[in-house]
């Protein structure tokens, strides 16, 4: 037998790392060869959390699957060690089965073997250990076909792991750990985001401060110079109201120009900076991937937008400018009041510890509160938008009623979330206002008591209540405004959350320099699926020469549209690779990867703006003649010349309403105009009746000539003229060859052909029973 | 492929004629009829980490899947029985019908294919501008980290109070009974409910 102490001396691919218990465990389990890749996993075979040890050897694979116990001494107290339970041993050669796979569950996966006698189930895992198993399976794969030569860098190159935790990336390209991804603090990065700006914000805030500074010297003159001065028999200003009446009326309308100018720049430095942000946003939104998309509501990212910039706009105008002001003035008046009278200062402050820590809780209880409003307008969006876009469906089931039903449990659920905020809003302030009431008690006594006692002048005392007051008014803005704050705020962490979202699909650092491609397409061992648990391509390689034709037939759901989202780079593979005249498609810029592929889908999106404006949405830089003549080519000419505006009738929102086949001509009209080197016709002619598909098909011939075509079809009839057809069944390639050859092999093509040249029989059965009916015989109808 | 041996609830119920009709007809009854298995045309058996089934009627023994239809509500009733390709086999109504041998079988692979961890504590949760790490404790006292990329699409609430949670990876986590959390937890996750 195998000593597991020599083990670590070979040269064997460890997947996980291989510990010396594990070793012994797999040892005294009768591995016997040099033990070439090891494994480890995380569940049992009867899906229990434990152990999965999977190592091969050049004989075969040997599975062993239990779990750990803490081994206690007889007293109870922990023993150092731990022993292991085998619940399963499953040993396999490789001459044993034909293929090894990682078959995906729901949230788990489990090896199989396969050969004609049946499947054999080696070790079971949670999808944490998921992308081990799939090495695991590769390794061993290779083993079993004699290319095995150790572990390859590209599997196990210190870029594919996080540095600071280990892990695997769970997007290799994006190099991001969502474990160790840092939270910057928001209004951080908000600042950092308004760098562009400083210039404008500082004129802001240094008027903004000027305003705050003439605020603090009206006291001086209204009180302790009024009273001490102005008022006292002897002073040189005695008398001298008018002189305090102006300086203090010229203070106020120096106070008020300056507020207006500050006023006038905030208002133009938000819009410059909401605008921006917008934006930004934006531009960041549609550099993500597909699948940020299709993973939420359109509802709810409209919320992000709309509202979110609202609360930031709002809180810009109408909020900063009051907390800088406030805060300013808290420490200017502090300053003044400390320095005036030191005792009675220190009275005023003393509760100050206690208003900011019931603050810091108000500003926390908000922000969960907005936080939980938000997630409510989300939903109350998502279900506006759904029921709106199903209104046709609720109108033909009569299910106005349900829907309203549907739509008043997400209004009362965001009624009642406002409600919460409103009422904390009303409640929470008042409370710190009272805090800070109980400073004015107190100056008011002590003061009061210092007065008497003849330790300061009326009029001293009186300043000093006024600069109070002034303390205690800011103090209570401030407490008005959390709730702005916290909206802000908020609001802030949901944009960045967009801002900050990484595409799965991320253009490459030096792409390729080509611009113009020929147009030869090759699909290598490629593996895809939109969620962890669906496989939805795999391991389908073929490959089409340039100006090639290629039809991609097989049943609906069976993968093929993927083939063509993965052409144009909407999703990345998750393994294998695309290449587009031997360049990796990941290797081009994505502009132009995307400027040689055209594609026509059966989803077809009319944007809002004329026909013109929609064909010309390819190519912005094309003349009037050139859309003319790609209409004419597309068969959308012949509806466009009927319309009163021809090509300039406004479609889309709110303008004409176009047919599916109006629509799909006029997608075909955007692809012609493209003249790209690769032509993607996704079940392009699907919804059309029989006449306007064969004359689109036949324009749809004459635009595939020269270029490299792809057809994806379930309907045979339209992939005439093809040179080469693969047939994907189930997201695996199960035949390839030309009609002819597929017709003589007794595989799913032919299945697919027999099915609808028997329709066409049925049609026409039916079709000559009618007619016969018509001739006088009674109609009966076909039971 | 034939239809013998494919049985409905009603045997006379929608059973059009199709003799004379070919493959068009017999594929399109195939994919509305529905066999139901039940302890006299079927028996489970465990295969070591899968599920065997064996017809009583032809003797053969097969490899199958199971699939929950209605998962966040029944483990035990209407049950799709696969073949590994994903075709179905037929139908189960209600696996306690089965035998004590098959229903053990059954009840097995159920758990492999809808296999969840129950989180009972939940000890943090860190928003990091969208994403959140999530700390939690396992039935069974076992603590627990997972990632969620989009928090409120990869939470689903099966019910007012059971919450099902798939992680970045795919994994599956399920709380029970929400309003059964510590007060702080409920406080954590009410945020993305």
């Amino acid at each position: 037998m195998f000593s597991p102490t020599t083990w670590k001396k070979n040269t064997m691919t460890e997947i996980s790392v291989l510990k010396d218990e594990y070793a012994a465990i797999l040892s005294e389990c009768g591995l016997a060869g040099e033990p070439l890749v090891f494994a480890l996993s995380d569940l049992t075979l009867d899906a229990v959390p434990g152990v999965a040890l999977l190592c091969a050897d050049n004989e075969g694979i040997l599975a062993v699957s239990g779990t750990f116990s803490v081994e206690r001494a007889d007293d109870g107290v922990k023993a150092p060690g731990r022993a292991f339970h085998a619940q399963s041993v499953v040993r396999v050669s490789f001459n044993d089965f034909d293929s090894l796979r990682l078959e995906e569950l729901i949230s788990t996966g489990r090896i199989v073997a396969s050969s004609e006698k049946g499947d054999r189930v080696l070790a079971m895992c949670t999808f944490a250990a998921r992308n081990d198993m799939l090495l695991f399976v590769k390794y061993c794969t290779k083993i079993k076909e004699g290319t095995y030569r150790g572990g390859e860098e590209s599997d196990f190159s210190p870029d594919l792991f996080c540095p600071t935790c280990g892990r695997r990336y769970s997007n290799p390209a994006s190099k991001v750990c969502l474990y160790c991804r840092s939270g910057a603090g928001i209004v951080k990065r908000f600042i950092l985001f308004a760098k562009k700006y400083r210039w404008r914000i500082a004129a802001m805030l240094g008027l903004l401060l000027l305003a705050s500074g003439i605020g603090v010297i009206t006291p001086i003159f209204s009180s302790t110079f009024f009273y001490d001065h102005v008022l006292k028999e002897g002073d040189r200003f005695y008398g001298k109201v008018l002189l305090v009446v102006l300086i203090v009326a010229g203070v106020e309308i120096a106070q008020i120009i300056v507020n207006m100018i500050s006023r006038i720049i905030t208002a133009k430095t938000t819009g410059y900076l909401v605008y921006d942000l917008k934006v930004t946003i934006f531009e960041a939104m549609k550099k993500l991937s597909l699948d940020f998309f299709t993973g939420r509501q359109t509802g709810g990212l409209m919320t992000q937008i709309n509202e979110d910039s609202e609360s930031i706009h709002w809180f810009f105008v109408e909020g900063l400018s009051y907390y800088i002001v406030n805060v300013a003035q808290i420490i200017v008046i502090s300053v003044v009041m400390f320095s005036m009278q030191p005792v009675l200062a220190a009275v005023c402050v003393a509760v100050l510890p206690l208003f900011f820590l019931l603050a810091l809780g108000t500003l926390r209880r908000q922000h969960h509160l907005h936080f939980k409003r938000h997630a409510a307008a989300r939903r109350f969006n998502g279900r506006l938008t759904d029921s709106m876009g199903a209104i046709k469906v609720t109108k033909a089931f009569a299910m106005e009623k349900q829907e309203t039903v549907r739509f008043s449990e997400v209004t009362e659920e965001l009624a009642a979330s406002s409600k919460k905020i409103i009422i904390f809003r009303e409640i929470a302030p008042p409370g710190l206002r009272l805090v800070m009431y109980l400073s004015t008690v107190l100056v008011w006594l002590v003061g009061g008591w210092l007065t008497i006692k003849g330790n300061m002048t009326y009029g001293f005392f009186a300043a000093f209540l006024a600069y109070c007051g002034r303390l205690t008014s800011p103090l209570y803005s401030l407490a008005d405004m959390m709730d702005s704050f916290a909206d802000f705020s908020n609001a802030l962490h949901r944009l960045f959350e967009i801002y900050d979202a990484d595409p799965s699909v991320k253009e490459s650092g030096k792409p390729s320099e080509k611009s113009a491609v020929k147009g030869e397409i090759e699909f290598k061992s490629v593996c895809f699926s939109y969620e962890k648990n669906r496989r939805i391509i795999d391991n389908v390689s073929f490959r089409v020469p340039a100006g090639g034709a290629l039809g991609i037939v097989g049943h609906s759901g069976a993968g093929k549209s993927t083939i063509a989202n993965l052409l144009l780079r909407l999703y990345d593979p998750e393994s294998g690779s695309i290449l587009i005249d031997g360049v990796d498609i990941r290797d081009m810029s994505l502009k132009v990867l995307r400027d040689n592929i055209a594609i026509v889908s059966q989803e077809t999106y009319i944007f809002e703006g004329t026909i013109f404006d929609n064909i010309a949405y390819a190519k912005p830089e094309a003349t009037r003649e050139e859309v003319v003549e790609a209409a004419r080519l597309a068969g959308a000419h012949e509806f466009i010349v009927k319309l009163e505006e021809a090509y300039q009738t406004k479609v889309g929102i709110g303008g004409k309403n176009l047919s599916g086949g109006e629509r799909q001509r006029i997608s075909i009209a955007r692809a012609i105009l493209k003249k790209p080197a690769i032509l993607v016709l996704d079940e392009a002619t699907a919804s059309m009746d029989t006449k306007t598909e064969r004359m689109i098909q036949l324009s749809l011939d004459a635009l595939s000539e020269n270029r490299t075509t792809i057809t994806i079809a379930h309907r045979l009839s339209t992939l005439s003229g093809v040179d080469n057809i693969i047939v994907i069944e189930n997201g695996r390639l199960c035949e390839e060859g030309t009609s002819a050859q597929l017709l003589t092999r007794d595989g799913i093509y032919k299945r697919l052909y027999m099915l609808q040249i028997e329709a066409m029989r049925n049609i026409i059965e039916e079709d000559n029973e009618g007619h016969s009916a018509e001739l006088g015989k009674p109609y009966e109808k076909k039971k | 492929m034939s239809l013998e041996g494919i049985q409905t609830d009603n045997a006379n119920a929608a059973a059009p004629e199709y003799g004379g009709s070919g493959l068009f007809d017999r594929e399109a009854l195939m994919a509305t009829r529905v066999r139901y298995l039940t302890p006299e045309n079927s028996a489970f058996s465990d295969g070591g980490g899968c599920l065997m089934l064996r017809d009583r009627e032809t003797g053969e023994e097969k490899r199958v899947i199971l699939h929950l239809l209605f998962p966040y509500n029944t483990k035990t009733e209407l049950v799709s029985v696969l073949s590994p390709d994903k075709e179905e086999v037929g139908m189960i109504r209600d696996i306690g019908v089965f035998p004590e041998e098959s229903l053990a079988a059954i009840e097995k692979e159920i758990g492999r294919r809808h296999f969840v961890r129950r989180i009972t504590q939940i000890l943090k949760i860190k928003d990091k501008n969208g994403i959140t790490a999530w700390r939690v404790v396992l039935e069974g006292g076992e603590e627990a980290e997972f990632v969620l990329k989009d928090t409120y699409g990869s939470i689903f609430k099966a019910s007012d109070t059971r919450l099902l949670i798939t992680d970045v990876d795919g994994n599956r986590f399920e709380i029970e009974d929400v309003e059964k959390l510590n007060k702080a937890g409920k406080r954590k996750i009410e945020l993305y409910l």
